[in-house]
């Protein structure tokens, strides 16, 4: 995004990139569907995703909101607060709407008084 | 025959659950189409990236490794490790899933991004009467109501391109969308317990390579909720 004129990329690389990548990524996600086809889910595994939504998704945000690149991955103390007001706003209230409104307000509002 | 065609009312639904999370996918679609034109993509490839490959952080990420004169396979490898994650939401639904025609699957698969995939992870267990094809139905909903806004969103950003001001900290929308999905989920012990343990191992492992830090850290997060699990059960059985 810098205002120097870009060369554009050569087609050729372009279209390997946007095949080849999306090949990898359509296999990654039919993956388990194409093996639980003809095998069983092991036994314990449907208890064990009860909780992945729980992790996966905190394991992809906390280090956005304690390192974001935006700020050179320096700590920003607002962002950290924030998430977690959302956090507790959206497990007490059960909405989501609560937990985007909440999150929003500490972050864009109280960081705009600040 | 009834059993495998899909319900018409779950899909709306999910389009329908799917609405407070535009905050996110809107500015996120702009961005991607705002990057691909800066880094000389035209119109017809911005929009088939995003049909090829459907998942906006892993196209971000190597176009610009591709702007850089990279070669191609680097740019490959550094948007599927981007995408590792679509392994672990492939487990998480199969089993939902399994069952239902394999037509159907295939066709969910290609939208199995956060948005939808984190939807249903938080739905399922709570409708445990569904049928595959029910929860199918609710998914399809919400991945093409994602896919849809992301593609109008993307050529928007192209359009507009860099007039569009990034300093107000558009990088928090994407967390900020993630909580919104978990967070009103949250109902016991063993559930928090995972989070702060996932979310904990995730900012040790930030160090490690091709994206496996969220992975390693989401699997510890389900020992540690399975653990709490149990010795909650084995404290009430022996009281």
């Amino acid at each position: 995004m810098s205002a120097a004129p870009m060369a554009a990329i050569d087609p050729t690389r372009f279209w390997l990139l946007a095949l080849g990548l999306g090949a990898i990524t359509y296999a990654m996600r039919i993956s388990f569907m194409a093996l639980m086809r003809r095998h069983a889910p092991p036994p314990g595994l449907i208890r064990a995703l009860r909780f992945a939504p729980f992790t996966i998704l905190p394991a992809i945000l906390a280090p956005m909101v304690v390192f974001p690149t935006s700020g050179g991955g320096e700590v920003d103390p607002l962002r950290i607060v924030a998430a977690l007001a959302a956090l507790a706003a959206g497990a007490l209230t059960r909405s989501m709407l609560a937990t985007i409104g909440v999150g929003a307000a500490v972050f864009w509002g109280l960081g705009a008084l600040l | 025959m009834r059993a495998s065609r899909i319900s018409p009312a779950l899909f709306r639904l999910g389009a329908f659950d799917s609405l407070p999370l535009m905050f996110a996918i809107i500015p996120f679609g702009i961005i991607w189409g705002a990057v691909a034109a800066a880094a000389g993509l035209n119109l017809l490839q911005t929009v088939m990236m995003s049909v090829t490959v459907l998942a906006g952080a892993s196209q971000l990420a190597s176009v610009e490794i591709l702007k850089s004169d990279a070669p191609i396979l680097v740019a490959i490898i550094a948007g599927a490790a981007v995408n590792l994650r679509f392994l672990l939401y492939s487990a998480s639904m199969a089993p939902s899933w399994r069952g239902a025609p394999f037509g159907l699957q295939a066709t969910a698969a290609y939208m199995l991004f956060d948005q939808p995939y984190g939807l249903c992870a938080v739905r399922y267990p709570r409708q445990p009467q569904e049928t595959p094809v029910e929860r199918l139905s609710y998914f399809l909903g919400t991945g093409a109501a994602f896919t849809l806004v992301w593609h109008v969103a993307s050529a928007l950003g192209w359009a507009v391109g860099a007039r569009i001001p990034m300093d107000w900290g558009v990088d928090f929308i994407v967390p900020l969308s993630f909580l919104a999905i978990f967070a009103p989920a949250l109902r016991d012990k063993p559930s928090w317990f995972a989070l702060i343990v996932a979310s904990g191992a995730a900012l040790l492992l930030r160090g490690l390579p091709y994206g496996l830090g969220p992975l390693v850290a989401a699997g510890v997060g389900v020992a540690a909720g399975i653990w709490s699990e149990n010795r909650l059960s084995g404290k009430e059985s022996r009281s």
